[in-house]
């Protein structure tokens, strides 16, 4: 059974302006996306900057309403609920951010921080006493209980998000947006929570939406990968064998722009020519058509559909059978 | 928790700069005299103390106008202080004291600025006053003859001129010896004149000697800048006018600093109409100049029972200045507060907060508003010499307080008297205010500069 399940999502950002201060234009972040994340299972999403990818996931635990479509946990709608009526929800649903820096507030000590959701939600089993827990929180995610009488400038980046992910765990959520929780991070403390993150989703059995620009963190973290492009999600692919499943001629791109680890293979290289178009006055058409090296005329009018193809994955291309 | 504050990175660097330290350091004494003065009213008030803080301010230290130290006062001002203080001792004396058997209970009350009678017998006291007095009378010889060469000297030159026109080079050489010749005596006398003087001096010294210890301590203080047109001290006044100074500041800060981060901390985090309103307010109230205002408020509080010059309570005074600075300083916070946080609320720590489920009002509270900390306590010393400023502007004025000393009401009250070079009540007052408002311009630099995020 689907733990989360999205139907038709779609979020726009208006533009105002004008003497009346009127609604002159909208930016399109996220266009039509459906997808569906099963219990225990790991959804990756790819893009890049500024397709949609964070709009996406902070949309998805309501930290911005929709502008239409349907979000249901569990089989119960979560659009549309009221502060009171989502609390439940928040506490099921939690989110790691990107910016360590600015993820933690400079005032509150790690104490503070934790013990205050910890609080709202009160998640204290009967005799379970708070300094315990947090000690536990701590040691959990790789930092020493007496670290959490600490202010966060008194911590590293990596040790920070390490923070931040005790922060989103406290509650004891079911569900985890990580919205490229690694990418502020050296390669070397990226691997280290990488694999922290991975070891607490084993443990906790958690559910993840895992946003991320980079394929090979989403490859090595993720079970399936959405592929979104301008708002749209062009392609859903398995990450077993990402290199030969890929369809879609822009997951292809993104494929061959990622660096391989070997310096004497070589292999033909794609670049792609054009820039992304503006997602005020997206083209009418697949969005990738201006740069797509199998663009056919259709594709400048209307919008390929998600669907199932022979091969049995989903992808939004005409050309593709 | 606060010391750990305290060793963040922006407090070190603040501590790190000498000179804010020395600032920090006067404007602890300045706290300290405030805090000395409201605390001795108080107990006062309490009928614990009976210090008579506002009485002290009445007593008659010197002769008027009398100068501070540094400047020696000329000879006339000498003889108009043995003057006065002579009167005063034979007004005192002219008591029925002679037919008391023990008058030195009575002779103990005697004093003049600490400056007690010699502790002899009453009859010597008797007997050396009148000697004083005799030794002063007999100067009254030497003005005559004074009188006289300077009445010569006056119509010299007129005389000078018409023997000039005349022609008269015999009379002209004449006339300049003359006025060389009168010149040496008006010298000559004016040293007997000062001998005169000085020995009327000594002898006042020996009836009424100056205090030592602690007394001559509290004697020095009070005549270090001189006395006023009523022979008040100075000195006691222009430390006095601190209390004002700092509790306009301080509740005008306050308030201003309060009203400011709620109204720009709403207006900047629910935005909408609220942030419209506030706007509205900010705009407006930024476009009423506060003079005015309070020139509205002050004929408001006209011949009000409480607020209008109240003899019994004398604080309820300051309350339109507090009603028309505070309805004003605000706006400038507001702003501030706002843009900062517009910015905080994108942080992703506000959306983690609401992530996990807190209402606005919570985390505006809690999240965002110790976030502007470094603002407030900006902005709150920068509004707090800017309500001083504008105290001593109105009370200069006449708006402000009146019947307590305020550096504006010293600077009013003397300002007739900067053309006779009495420099003295002008000059201590402003001195005080710009000690003060120069060390808090320091602090706030470097407040600024520890806390400015492009610096840190």
């Amino acid at each position: 059974m689907s733990l989360i399940e999205v139907r038709n999502l779609t979020k726009q950002f208006p533009i105002r302006g004008g003497v009346l201060n009127r609604v002159i234009n909208k930016v399109h972040a996220v266009s039509d996306v459906s997808f569906e994340i099963a219990t225990g299972e790991t959804l990756g999403v790819v893009g890049e900057s500024g397709c949609g990818k964070s709009t996406l996931g902070k949309t998805l635990i309501r930290l911005l309403e929709p502008t239409e479509g349907l979000i249901a946990y569990e089989g119960e709608q979560i659009t549309g609920l009221s502060h009171g009526q989502m609390m439940p929800y928040r506490r099921k649903m939690q989110i790691i951010f990107q910016d360590p820096y600015s993820s933690l507030n400079p005032r509150m000590t790690v104490n503070a921080t934790l013990k205050e959701a910890i609080k709202l939600h009160q998640v204290l089993e009967s005799g379970e006493s708070m300094d315990d827990y947090i000690d536990g929180l701590m040691k959990q995610v790789g930092l020493r209980p007496d670290d959490k009488r600490k202010f966060p400038h008194e911590f590293s980046g990596g040790q920070r998000q390490r923070i931040g992910i005790a922060r989103a765990l406290c509650v004891r959520p079911d569900f985890i947006v990580a919205d490229e929780p690694v990418s502020a991070l050296d390669v070397s403390i990226q691997a280290q929570v990488l694999n922290l993150m991975k070891d607490l989703k084993e443990k906790l059995g958690l559910t993840m939406l895992f946003i991320s620009h980079d394929l090979k963190v989403v490859e090595h973290f993720c079970d399936r990968v959405l592929v979104m492009y301008l708002g749209h999600v062009v392609e859903e692919v398995p990450t077993d064998n990402l290199d030969n499943d890929a369809q879609h001629p822009y997951t292809k791109a993104l494929l061959g722009a990622n660096p391989i680890d070997d310096p004497t293979d070589r292999r033909p290289l794609t670049i792609l020519e054009g820039d992304v178009p503006s997602p005020i006055n997206p083209p009418p058409g697949c969005p990738f058509a201006g740069r797509c090296p199998m663009v056919v005329d259709h594709c400048r009018t209307a919008m390929p559909p998600l669907e199932r193809k022979k091969s049995g994955r989903l992808v939004a291309c005409y050309e593709i059978e | 928790m606060i010391k750990r504050m305290m060793r963040s990175r922006a407090w070190r660097k603040f501590f790190r700069n000498k000179l804010a330290l020395v600032a920090t350091g006067l404007i602890g004494v300045y706290a300290l005299i405030f805090v000395a003065i409201v605390g001795a009213q108080i107990s006062d008030a309490a009928g614990l103390t009976d210090v008579g803080s506002r009485e002290g301010l009445k007593v008659r230290v010197l002769p008027p106008k009398w100068p501070g130290f540094l400047e020696a006062p000329d000879l006339d001002r000498r003889y108009d202080s043995l003057d006065w203080q002579l009167g005063n001792l034979d007004r005192l004396f002219r008591k029925d004291l002679e037919s008391m058997v023990d008058p030195s209970g009575e002779l103990e009350s005697v004093s003049l600025a600490e400056r007690k009678l010699a502790d002899v017998p009453f009859s010597e006291l008797r007997v050396m006053l009148a000697e004083t007095n005799d030794r002063f009378e007999a100067l009254d010889a030497i003005y005559g003859e004074l009188e006289g060469v300077e009445d010569s000297i006056f119509f010299l030159p007129d005389e000078l001129a018409a023997a000039k026109e005349a022609g008269d080079a015999e009379g002209i050489a004449e006339l300049e010896a003359q006025l060389v010749e009168l010149k040496e005596a008006r010298r000559e006398i004016n040293g007997r004149l000062d001998e005169g003087l000085s020995a009327v001096e000594a002898s006042l010294e020996d009836l009424m000697p100056m205090p030592t210890g602690f007394g001559g301590m509290v004697y020095s203080f009070r005549t270090l800048f001189g006395s006023d047109v009523l022979g008040q001290s100075i000195s006691v006044r222009a430390f006095y006018s601190i209390k004002i100074a700092f509790q306009v500041g301080l509740v005008v800060a306050t308030l201003s600093v309060l009203i400011g981060t709620l109204l720009g901390a709403m207006a900047g985090f629910y935005g909408g109409w609220i942030d419209g309103g506030v706007m509205w307010l900010i705009s407006t109230l930024s476009s009423i100049p506060y003079l005015v205002l309070l020139a509205v408020l002050a004929v408001m509080f006209s011949g009000h029972q409480y607020f209008d010059n109240s003899a019994q309570y004398p604080e309820l005074q300051l309350v339109k200045l507090y009603t028309a600075m505070g309805l004003t300083f605000w706006v400038g916070t507001a702003r501030v507060i706002r843009g900062e946080v517009m910015k905080i609320k994108e942080l992703e720590y506000v959306q983690a907060a609401t992530a996990i489920g807190f209402g606005r009002f919570y985390i505006v509270l809690k999240h965002v508003i110790p976030n502007t900390f470094h603002i407030m306590f900006i902005n709150f010393s920068l509004l707090f010499i800017g309500a001083i400023k504008s105290e001593v502007i109105l009370s200069f004025l006449g708006l402000g307080v009146s019947g307590q000393p305020s550096w504006g009401t010293m600077i009013s009250n003397s300002k007739d008297d900067l053309s006779n070079y009495f420099f003295w009540e002008v000059g201590a007052a402003s001195f005080l205010m710009f000690i003060l408002v120069l060390a808090f311009n320091i602090v706030s630099d470097a407040l600024q500069d520890a806390f400015d995020p492009k610096h840190v």
